[in-house]
């Protein structure tokens, strides 16, 4: 796969952050999160993208409609593809979003 | 001659001012101790008392407190009250030229001084040298007479009372003579003592006592008569009547030298005040001779090329060579650390910081600990106190190990200068506390961090090595704080406000130094904070279970697993604290996933929270 070489800032990976918690708000339980989160985590230690993100999208699938879940669905159309270096960061920025919606 | 400091005379400054060469600088420094030491003057007196009267100084006052202070240094005595009477004699006597005011000194005053030790160096060497060496030329009959029956006399003692003086001198094994120190040892005993041991003991012990008394009486009767007030001693004698007096830095520089006899001892102290180098050879030039940071002649064959001349410094400082005498004196010697000089450019700073240092190095004399606390604080203390931060920036640390006695040199000489960046940081109280700290980095080893810090070298490292004591439990050391300071400044100082360049505009430095202690604060706090909540949210049994894995992730300098594995002990515990669970979740997003520069010190910071302390 070819990666775009695209300038990733902090503030990019602080919306992500951001945007993936306010989805994960409306979206399962708080086991249902922490199961996905163990999963996100394991497959984030591999550098498995693919994996990765089909695991985060099924579960974005169930609220396509929401505001918050599209703002963060344009964010990663936007980053993807990533080199594995950059997804690293990408993947962790995630798995907080996710965490941080239990720590409210 | 006293070109300078009329000079500054009239200008109403003091006499005493640094050149700006801190090898002469630390000599006035030295030479301030040596007058302080003798006759209890501080820096202000010393300075009133050149001002009065210079050549009393220099040429009386001095070479008898360098002659009384080198006595001290060999354990001997100064006859009581009589520092005390040379202070006030010579102020009485009036002199025409700088030559009787040493005279004075020398033959009056400097030769009563050396009576004990002349006398103990003469009975020492022989009793305790070998046939041919135990009298130097010009010995007097008398006392080989003398010697001679002291020495039956312990024979006799060694043959007829061997186990009674083995008990009285507490010896064991074989004893085949009599030495010098236990003869004194006799000496010092009572009758009543010796009576104990039964009556043939003490007959024999009685009558040594009686012969030693009687050397020392001839001895001191030969002296006072022949040598003090005399500058006329016979000429076959002089060399009998050396002053024994040597030095580790100067082993055989002019009156040091053992060649020379005591005329010659008298004539090149003198020359040496007066830097006549006319006179004498070896003051032509600044060699290794008296500098002994030089190389000798045969290692640095250019300084035949340009020889460090010192006829053009002593026309710029006035009695060079009694300042360079004196160097050794700046220093004071620190258990475990070595000889240590706090230098600046001014002298007035440079003389407090040292004496104060001083005396806490007298009440904390046995812990070392205490030692390192006290020196920076007091240094900083000081330059406050006199309202000189500018001090800081300006001022040297100069340590040595020691002199290797054979080739007179010196063994590790390190200077450390304190940059503005180091000096604004160490200004901070808290700062600078958590740095004065040893650190233990292996089985006998410690590092001092303040050190480390001024000297420009990772703490992370330090840190790391500490951790794998602490870890193995080979250590003691529990603090944590110490370590949590050193991390946060190496990472406020490795992050993207860069330090290194050399022109930076001043006042934008100046914003960015003034900015960066409080960062640093903030820096130790936040990791604080992470470790406390750590602490709080795992369990003992998994924190100490996870301590070896996660450990080993950060030296491999593996961020994302290292994240990862913390993530996951997050996780496991959801139904704890919400708010520390956010302020951790904060603490590894923004200060290690988002910190590519210095994410391991702030990884270092949360793990402090799984080790004990």
């Amino acid at each position: 796969m070819e990666y775009v070489k695209k300038p990733i800032l902090m503030k990019d990976y602080d919306e992500i952050k951001i945007y993936t918690k306010k989805a994960f708000e409306n979206i399962g339980s708080e086991s249902y999160r922490q199961r996905l989160v163990y999963r996100l985590l394991n497959t984030a230690t591999v550098n498995n993208q693919k994996d990765f993100f089909s695991s985060l999208l099924r579960a974005l699938n169930s609220r396509k409609d929401d505001e918050n879940v599209k703002r963060l669905s344009r964010k990663l159309e936007w980053l993807f593809p990533l080199s594995p270096a950059n997804f690293e960061k990408v993947a962790y920025s995630i798995i907080m979003g996710i965490m941080a919606v239990r720590g409210e | 001659m006293i070109k300078a400091s009329d000079k500054l005379k009239s200008a109403n400054e003091p006499v005493l001012q640094f050149t700006g060469n801190w090898l002469i600088d630390l000599g006035i420094l030295g030479f301030v101790n040596l007058l302080e030491e003798i006759y209890n003057w501080n820096l202000q007196e010393t300075q009133k008392r050149i001002k009065e009267n210079e050549k009393v100084v220099y040429y009386g006052l001095f070479p008898f407190a360098y002659i009384c202070s080198e006595i001290k240094r060999k354990n001997s005595k100064i006859p009581k009250g009589l520092i005390d009477d040379f202070a006030n004699e010579i102020y009485k006597k009036e002199f025409k030229s700088e030559k009787e005011i040493f005279d004075f000194t020398w033959e009056n005053y400097i030769t009563k001084a050396a009576t004990e030790l002349w006398k103990k160096k003469i009975i020492e060497r022989a009793i305790n040298k070998r046939k041919n060496e135990k009298f130097v030329k010009g010995t007097p009959k008398i006392l080989k007479k003398k010697i001679e029956k002291v020495e039956i006399l312990g024979k006799k003692i060694i043959k007829e009372n061997k186990e009674e003086i083995k008990k009285l001198l507490e010896k064991s094994g074989r004893f085949q003579k009599l030495e010098y120190e236990d003869i004194k040892s006799i000496q010092s005993h009572s009758k009543k003592e010796f009576k104990k041991y039964g009556e043939r003991f003490l007959e024999n012990a009685v009558k040594l006592k009686e012969i030693m008394d009687d050397v020392d009486e001839y001895l001191s009767n030969l002296w006072a008569r022949e040598v003090v007030g005399n500058n006329n001693i016979l000429e076959e004698r002089l060399k009998f009547y050396r002053i024994p007096i040597d030095n580790k830095y100067y082993k055989n520089f002019l009156f040091f030298n053992y060649s020379v006899n005591h005329k010659g001892q008298k004539e090149k102290f003198y020359y040496t005040i007066a830097s006549e180098i006319n006179r004498e050879e070896i003051l032509i030039n600044l060699d290794k001779t008296i500098n002994k940071f030089l190389e000798s002649y045969d290692k640095a064959s250019n300084i035949y090329y340009t020889p460090l001349k010192t006829e053009y410094l002593i026309d710029i400082v006035p009695y060079l060579f009694v300042y360079l005498l004196c160097f050794d004196r700046a220093f004071e010697d620190y258990k475990n650390i070595g000889h240590i000089v706090f230098y600046s450019n001014d002298v007035f700073i440079t003389y407090e910081i040292n004496k104060r240092l001083k005396l806490r190095k007298s009440k904390s004399e046995e812990d070392l600990n205490s030692i390192f606390r006290d020196t920076w604080q007091t240094v900083i203390d000081t330059i406050i106190e006199m309202e000189s931060w500018w001090v800081l920036e300006n001022l040297y640390l100069i340590k040595y190990t020691d002199l290797k006695s054979d080739a007179q040199r010196f063994i590790n000489v390190e200077y450390m200068g304190i940059s503005r960046l180091q000096a604004t940081i160490l200004l901070d109280d808290d700062i600078r506390r958590n740095l004065n700290q040893r650190v233990q980095v292996d089985k006998n080893e410690y590092r001092w961090l303040f050190e480390e810090f001024i000297k420009n070298r990772p703490l992370t490292s330090i840190i790391l090595d500490h951790l794998i004591l602490r870890l193995n439990q080979r250590t003691k050391q529990r603090k944590v704080q110490p370590l949590l300071y050193a991390l946060a400044l190496e990472a406020e100082l490795s992050s993207e406000h860069d330090f290194i360049h050399l022109f930076e505009d001043p006042m934008s430095l100046k914003l960015k130094l003034d900015d960066l202690v409080p960062r640093i604060k903030k820096s130790r706090e936040r990791m604080d904070m992470a470790r406390k909540n750590i602490r709080r949210l795992l369990s003992e049994d998994i924190r100490e279970n996870k301590v070896p894995h996660l450990f080993s992730i950060i030296r491999r300098q593996n961020k994302y697993s290292f994240v990862n594995s913390i993530l996951k002990l997050i996780i496991a515990n959801p139904e704890k604290d919400k708010k520390l669970i956010k302020h951790l979740n904060d603490y590894i997003f923004h200060q290690i996933v988002q910190n590519d520069k210095a994410w391991i010190h702030y990884a270092l910071g949360l793990f402090t929270g799984f080790i004990g302390g």
